[in-house]
C-alpha cells in the first residue's frame, strides 16, 4: 500500500467504526467513487454484521502459545527444586538438571518438565509415563523420584544419571565385543523387567539410553511406553510415536505393538553395537541383518577390530530379532539375553536361519495373493455385480439388446452369487485367500457350465482374465482370454476386447510374436467397427506397438504410437492419459536407438503429464521415472537422475511398501547412480536393501541376481574381492536356477566372477574359467557381442602377448557408442597399457576415459580415479614423471576415501607414491 | 533484595545511554516476567488477553516500593519489547532445531511435537512490523498490551497519551492484525 494512504486508512477506519451499519454502508459507498481500493482495505478491517464478537483472540492465542512453548530459564524454582542447566527438549517438553537443598543434602536430579499443561493428550501421557516408571526398580532403568506441578506446569523428577550418550561411550572407549553384548544383555534385561511389569517401552533407541561410568546402561525416558493391556484396542489409533529408525514393521504399519517390539528395537541395538552403525540405512530401509558383513568392511577400526569375532550365530540372533512377523521374533527379551548368554558360553544358538520353504511359501503367498491387489480384485468383482444389477433393471424396460445384455448380467450374477455361497467359510475370512479363491473357482465353473450363449460366456471369460491380469498372473489371464476366443464369439467389439487384453498378457510374458498377432487382429477389427479414429484404435496402436517394439523393429513401433498420438490429440476433449502414454513409448523408443537426450525429454514430459494427471507416487507416473532417471544418468545429468531416483524409492516405499519387487528394483537402480558418482557406502546400503527385498518377496528372480550382482560389482569396485565373490557366487546361483545355464543372464555372472577370482588368485589357478566363459559366451551370444568381447578381452588379459590390434580396434568401437560402454572401455585400456609394449597412444585413452567418467559421473568417480591410477603406472613405466604426478594427485583425490582399506588399488597407490618419492630423491 | 538494586541501576544506567545494561535488564527480568505471564495467562479460561497490569506486578515485585513514573513507563517498554523478542527467538530457534540445526542429547519422543505450538508467534511478530508500518502508534500499543500485559490506562501513561486513543488504536491494531493473520 502506498505511503500517503495510510493515515487515511486509519482515519477513516477511526470514523467509520463508529457508524451504525447503514450509515457506514452508505459512507462506504460514496468513499468508493474516490477510492475504491481504500474502500476494499477498510472492508476488510471493519467489523462485519454477520460475525459475533466471540472469536477467539489470533493475537492473544499466539502469544500464550507461545509462552507455553518457551522452555522456563535457568535458575527458576520449580516447586522445591531449582533448575540448573537444559538437558534435553523434545516434543514433550524439557528435561532439567536441577537440584534440591533439602536437610542440608544437595541432591542432583533430571526434573522433566511437561510442555503444553492443561491439554488432555500431554496429561494423558505424563500420568502414564508417571505410573510406568513408579512401577519399574530396576538398576538399569533411571530411577523415579518424585512428581508433582507448580505454576500450573506438571513435572517429574528422575535420578540424574551422569553418564554419557552410547555414540560418545563407543566412540571414547572404543569397549570390546565382550563389553558391547554385555550392556546389550543389561539393557534387554531391563526391558525384561519392565516387559514383567506390564511395561513396553516402544521407542527404545540409542538416544534414550545412557551409559554409567562402569559400562553400565541405564535406560531413560518412558514417555510413550504402554502399560500391557491398559488400551482398549491394543493398537496405536493417536499420531504416530516412535522414531522411525528404530520402529517395527507393526509400528509402521500401524499394528498392535507388543513384547515382541522392543525385542526388534533391541535386535537393531545389537546390530549397531556390532557394527557402529544402524541397522537401517534410512528411516525407512529394510533394517541389515549380516552384522559379520558389515563390520568387516567397517569404516571404524574399533569396529574391524573385533569384526572377525562376530560369527555368522550372531548375524542369525540378530536376524531372529528382526523379523518382520512379531510372533517369530524371541518371544521376549529374556529370550534374546539367552540366546546371546549361550553364545557367549559357546554354545549352539537357538536362532536358526530361515527356511528356503518357508520363504518361498511366504513368496508365493504375497506374490499371487498380495493384500493390496486381492483387495483390488474384490474391489472390482463388487462393482461389475453392481453394473450388472444396473444393466438389469434397465432391461426390464428395454428391447432386445438390453435384453441381451441381461441375460449377460444374470450369468455373471449366478456364477459370483455361486461363488459366495460356494465359499468356504474359513477361507472367506482370509481376505487373501478369497479373491484368489473365488476368481479360481470362477474360472474353473466357467469350464464346466456354458450359459447356451457364446457372447456371454466369452464375456466372462474376458471379466475374469482382465481380473487375473490385476493380480498379477499374466499366464492364467491369458488363457482366460484364449479361452473366450476359442468360443467364437459373434461380437467384434468383445472379440477385439479380448484379443486387446490377450496381447497385453503376452507382452507381459514376453511372448511377443503372439502379442504382436493379436493385437493385429484387436487392430483390425477396431478399425473396421469404430473407424480409424477412435480412442480404442489408438490403445490397440499402443498395444501392437510395444510388442513390435520389444522384437527390435523401432521404426515400426515408432509409426504406430505416432499414429495413436495423433488420434489422442483429436479426440474431443483430447485424451490426456493417452497421450502421456505415447509420451513414455516415445521415450522408450529413443531411448532404444541410443538418442539419449530426445528420450529423456520425452519421459520428462511424460512424468509431467502424468504427475499433473493422477500423482508423482502414482504407479503410472513412476513406470516413466525409471527410465528417465536412466537416460538423465545417460547424458550425463547423473545427480538429477540421482535425485529423481530418491524420489521414486521414496514413493515405491510409500505406495508398494517395503515387499514389493517395485521398491527394490528403484533401490538397486539408485545403488547403481550412487556408485557411479563415487557415493559407494550409500550405493553398498541401496543394493543391500534391494536385496533384501528381492530375497523376501522373491528368492529366485531375476531381481535378486541383479541386486546380488550390483551388491558384487559395489564390493569390487571398492576392492573388497572377498566379499564381492561372495556376492557374484550368490548371483550366479540364483541365475542358474531363474534362467538356466546358458542364458545370458547367468553367463554374466560367471564372467564377472571368473574375473574377481583371477585379480584375487592370479592367472595361474583361476585363469582357466576365463576360456570357458569367453567360449560359451561366443556359442550362445555370437562373436558380435560387447559381453563376448568382455570375455575375450578377460583371455588376452592373460595372454603373454595380447592382440594389442584387436583391443585398440573394439576400443574405438566403443568410444564411438558413448557413455554407456565407458566401464567397459575403462578394461581395454588397462589392458592396452598393461601389456609388454605400451605406446604413447595409451596415454591418451586412460586420459580422455578419466575425464568422460569425471563428466558423466561426476568428480568422485571411482572409476575415473582408478583409470588415473593405472595412467600413473603406466607413466611410471614409460618414464614420465609429470604426468605420473598429476595422475597419481587425481587418483589421491578419491581413492583412499572411496575404497575398502586393504584393497589392491590402494596398495598399488601408496606404493606407487612411495616410488614417486624415490624417483624424484634419486633424480 | 539483591536483584532489585540491580534493576534500578541498571535502569538509570540505561536512561544514561549505556546500551549493555538492556542486556543486564533482561537477564535480570526475563524468569519473573514469563513466570507471570505464563501463570497469568494461563489463568485465563479464554485465551483472549485481558491487559493486566503484569509488568506492573513484576515492576513492583523487583523494585519494591514507590517507583518514579519516567521509570515506569521506560521499564514498560523495555519489557514489552524484550519479551516480544525473548518469544521470538525461541521459535527461531526451535525452527532451527527442528530443522535439525541442533544436537539434543536427550529426546523426549520428537514426533509428537505439536507444530501449531510454534508457528503463531513468528507470523505475529511479522505482522506486528507490518502494523508499525501502517501505524506505529498502534503497533506500539498492541506490544505493550499483549507482550507487557499493560492495561489500556498503563498503556496510556506509558505512551504519554489519552485513554480514548489507547482504545482507537488498540482498536485498528486487532482489526489490522486479525486481517493480516488470516491472509
Amino acid at each position: 500500500m502506498s505511503a500517503h494512504a495510510e493515515p487515511q486508512l486509519r482515519e477513516s477506519f477511526d470514523y467509520l467504526v463508529e457508524l451504525a451499519p447503514e450509515a457506514r454502508e452508505s459512507a462506504l459507498a460514496e468513499l468508493a467513487l474516490l477510492h475504491p481500493e481504500l474502500v476494499e482495505q477498510l472492508r476488510k478491517l471493519l467489523p462485519s454484521g454477520k460475525t459475533s464478537g466471540a472469536t477467539e483472540d489470533p493475537i492473544g492465542g499466539r502469544v500464550l502459545r507461545s509462552l507455553d512453548s518457551a522452555p522456563p530459564a535457568q535458575g527458576q524454582q520449580i516447586g522445591p527444586y531449582q533448575l540448573l542447566r537444559l538437558l534435553g527438549a523434545g516434543g514433550m517438553g524439557w528435561v532439567y538438571l536441577a537440584e534440591r537443598y533439602a536437610d542440608g543434602v544437595r541432591q542432583q536430579v533430571a526434573l522433566k518438565l511437561v510442555r503444553g499443561a492443561g491439554r488432555a493428550a500431554a496429561d494423558d501421557l505424563f500420568q502414564r509415563e508417571r505410573m510406568v516408571l513408579a512401577s519399574l526398580h530396576h538398576p538399569n532403568i533411571a530411577r523415579f523420584l518424585d512428581a508433582g506441578s507448580a505454576d500450573g506446569r506438571r513435572y517429574l523428577v528422575m535420578e540424574y544419571v551422569d553418564g554419557q550418550t552410547v555414540q560418545s561411550w563407543l566412540e571414547q572407549h572404543q569397549p570390546s565385543l565382550q563389553q558391547r553384548l554385555d550392556l546389550l544383555i543389561a539393557l534387554a534385561q531391563a526391558v525384561d523387567h519392565a516387559h514383567a511389569n506390564l511395561v513396553v517401552h516402544r521407542d527404545l533407541k540409542p538416544a534414550n539410553l545412557l551409559v554409567r561410568r562402569d559400562h553400565s546402561p541405564v535406560l531413560l525416558d518412558f514417555g510413550i511406553a504402554k502399560l500391557i493391556g491398559t488400551e482398549a484396542s491394543e493398537r496405536i489409533t493417536s499420531t504416530r510415536v516412535y522414531t522411525p529408525t528404530y520402529a517395527a514393521p507393526e509400528q509402521i504399519a500401524g499394528r498392535a505393538v507388543t513384547v515382541a517390539t522392543d525385542v526388534h528395537a533391541l535386535g537393531l541395538m545389537l546390530f549397531e553395537l556390532l557394527c557402529g552403525v544402524p541397522a537401517r540405512g534410512k528411516d525407512d530401509a529394510a533394517p541389515r541383518t549380516q552384522a559379520s558383513q558389515v563390520a568387516r568392511s567397517s569404516e571404524l577400526p574399533w569396529v574391524r577390530r573385533d569384526a572377525s569375532g562376530i560369527k555368522i550365530e550372531l548375524d542369525r540372533i540378530v536376524a531372529m530379532a528382526l523379523r518382520e512377523e512379531p510372533e517369530r521374533r524371541y518371544r521376549s527379551a529374556a529370550d534374546l539375553v539367552a540366546d546371546l548368554k549361550r553364545w557367549q558360553r559357546g554354545l549352539p544358538v537357538l536362532a536358526m536361519p530361515d527356511s528356503v520353504a518357508y520363504r518361498s511359501r511366504k513368496w508365493l503367498r504375497r506374490h499371487r495373493w498380495g493384500v493390496a491387489v486381492a483387495a483390488a480384485a474384490l474391489v472390482a468383482t463388487v462393482f461389475f455385480i453392481v453394473q450388472l444389477q444396473t444393466a438389469l433393471q434397465r432391461a426390464q424396460l428395454a428391447e432386445r439388446e438390453a435384453e441381451r445384455k441381461a441375460q449377460t448380467a444374470q450369468a455373471v450374477a449366478e456364477l459370483m452369487t455361486d461363488l459366495f455361497e460356494g465359499a468356504d467359510p474359513r477361507i472367506a475370512r482370509n481376505a487373501e485367500l478369497s479373491a484368489r479363491a473365488l476368481l479360481e473357482r470362477g474360472a474353473e465353473r466357467l469350464g464346466r457350465h456354458r450359459s447356451g450363449d457364446v457372447g456371454i460366456d466369452a464375456q466372462l471369460r474376458l471379466t475374469v482374465g482382465v481380473l487375473f491380469a490385476q493380480i498379477g498372473d499374466p499366464d492364467v489371464a491369458a488363457a482366460q482370454f484364449q479361452a473366450g476366443l476359442a468360443l467364437a464369439p459373434s461380437e467384434p467389439l468383445l472379440k477385439a476386447e479380448l484379443l486387446h487384453e490377450q496381447a497385453r498378457a503376452l507382452s507381459t510374458l514376453e511372448r511377443n510374436p503372439e502379442a504382436e498377432a493379436s493385437a493385429r487382429a484387436a487392430l483390425a477389427l477396431r478399425e473396421t467397427h469404430l473407424g480409424r479414429n477412435g480412442a480404442a484404435v489408438a490403445h490397440a496402436l499402443q498395444s501392437l506397438g510395444v510388442a513390435v517394439q520389444k522384437q527390435g523393429r523401432g521404426d515400426e513401433a515408432e509409426a504406430l504410437f505416432l499414429r495413436a498420438q495423433k488420434i489422442f490429440a483429436a479426440q474431443r476433449p483430447p485424451d490426456l492419459e493417452g497421450l502421456a502414454a505415447v509420451r513414455h513409448n516415445l521415450g522408450w523408443i529413443a531411448q532404444r536407438r541410443g538418442e539419449l537426450a530426445l528420450a529423456s525429454q520425452q519421459y520428462q514430459q511424460a512424468v509431467d503429464e502424468k504427475t499433473a494427471l493422477y500423482s508423482a507416487e502414482d504407479p503410472r507416473t513412476m513406470v516413466s521415472m525409471m527410465p528417465l532417471a536412466q537416460t538423465l544418468a545417460g547424458i550425463g545429468e547423473i545427480n538429477s537422475a540421482i535425485e529423481l531416483l530418491e524420489q521414486l524409492v521414496a514413493g515405491r516405499r510409500k505406495t508398494n511398501g517395503l515387499d514389493s519387487l517395485e521398491t527394490g528394483i528403484a533401490s538397486n537402480e539408485l545403488g547403481v547412480l550412487k556408485m557411479l558418482r563415487g557415493d559407494l557406502v550409500e550405493a553398498l546400503a541401496l543394493c543391500q536393501a534391494a536385496a533384501d527385498i528381492a530375497a523376501r518377496v522373491s528368492p529366485e528372480s531375476g531381481e535378486h541376481a541383479r541386486a546380488l550382482n550390483q551388491l558384487g560389482t559395489v564390493q569390487e569396485l571398492r576392492g573388497d574381492l572377498v566379499t564381492a565373490e561372495g556376492h557374484y557366487r550368490r548371483s550366479l546361483a540364483v541365475r542358474r536356477l531363474t534362467f538356466g545355464a546358458d542364458d545370458v543372464n547367468t553367463l554374466r555372472a560367471e564372467h564377472n566372477l571368473c574375473r574377481v577370482l583371477i585379480t584375487r588368485e592370479g592367472a595361474a589357478s583361476a585363469g582357466a574359467c576365463a576360456l570357458t566363459v569367453y567360449q560359451r559366451r561366443n556359442t550362445v551370444l555370437g562373436a558380435a557381442n560387447p559381453e563376448t568381447d568382455d570375455s575375450r578381452a578377460m583371455v588376452e588379459g592373460l595372454s603373454a602377448a595380447p592382440d594389442r590390434a584387436w583391443l585398440v580396434e573394439r576400443f574405438e568401437h566403443y568410444r564411438g557408442l558413448g557413455s554407456t560402454h565407458l566401464t567397459r572401455n575403462v578394461r581395454f585400456a588397462t589392458l592396452l597399457a598393461a601389456s609388454k609394449e605400451p605406446s604413447a597412444d595409451d596415454f591418451e585413452r586412460l586420459a580422455s576415459l578419466a575425464d568422460a567418467l569425471r563428466k558423466f559421473h561426476g568428480e568422485k568417480s571411482v572409476n575415473a580415479a582408478l583409470t588415473e591410477l593405472r595412467l600413473a603406472q603406466l607413466a611410471r613405466r614409460l618414464s614420465r614423471p609429470e604426468i605420473m604426478a598429476s595422475a597419481l594427485a587425481r587418483a589421491e583425490r578419491v581413492l583412499p576415501a572411496a575404497l575398502a582399506p586393504m584393497s589392491l588399488p590402494l596398495k598399488e597407490l601408496l606404493e606407487l607414491r612411495a616410488l614417486a618419492g624415490s624417483d624424484r630423491r634419486g633424480q | 533484595m539483591q536483584a532489585s538494586d540491580n534493576i534500578t541501576q541498571c535502569l538509570q544506567r540505561w536512561k544514561a545511554g549505556d546500551r549493555q545494561a538492556l542486556n543486564e535488564l533482561a537477564g535480570l527480568v526475563q524468569g519473573q516476567l514469563r513466570e507471570l505471564a505464563a501463570v497469568r495467562l494461563r489463568s485465563e479460561q479464554q485465551v483472549t488477553l485481558q491487559p493486566t497490569a503484569l509488568v506492573n506486578e513484576a515492576m513492583l515485585r523487583l523494585l519494591g516500593g514507590e517507583v518514579d513514573w519516567r521509570d515506569r513507563a521506560h521499564f514498560f517498554a523495555f519489557a514489552a519489547l524484550h519479551m516480544r523478542s525473548v518469544l521470538v527467538d525461541q521459535a527461531r530457534a526451535r525452527d532451527s532445531l527442528r530443522r535439525g540445526g541442533a544436537q539434543v542429547q536427550v529426546t523426549l519422543g520428537e514426533d509428537l511435537v505439536d507444530p501449531s505450538a510454534d508457528l503463531g508467534i513468528l507470523e505475529l511478530h511479522q505482522a506486528l512490523e507490518g502494523l508499525a508500518n501502517v501505524d506505529a502508534q498502534a503497533a506500539k500499543v498492541i506490544e505493550l498490551s499483549y507482550f507487557g500485559g499493560l492495561a489500556r490506562e498503563e498503556v496510556a501513561e506509558a505512551l504519554g497519551c489519552s485513554v480514548s486513543s489507547v482504545f482507537r488504536a488498540l482498536r485498528f491494531g486487532q482489526a489490522w492484525l486479525r486481517q493480516a493473520l488470516k491472509e
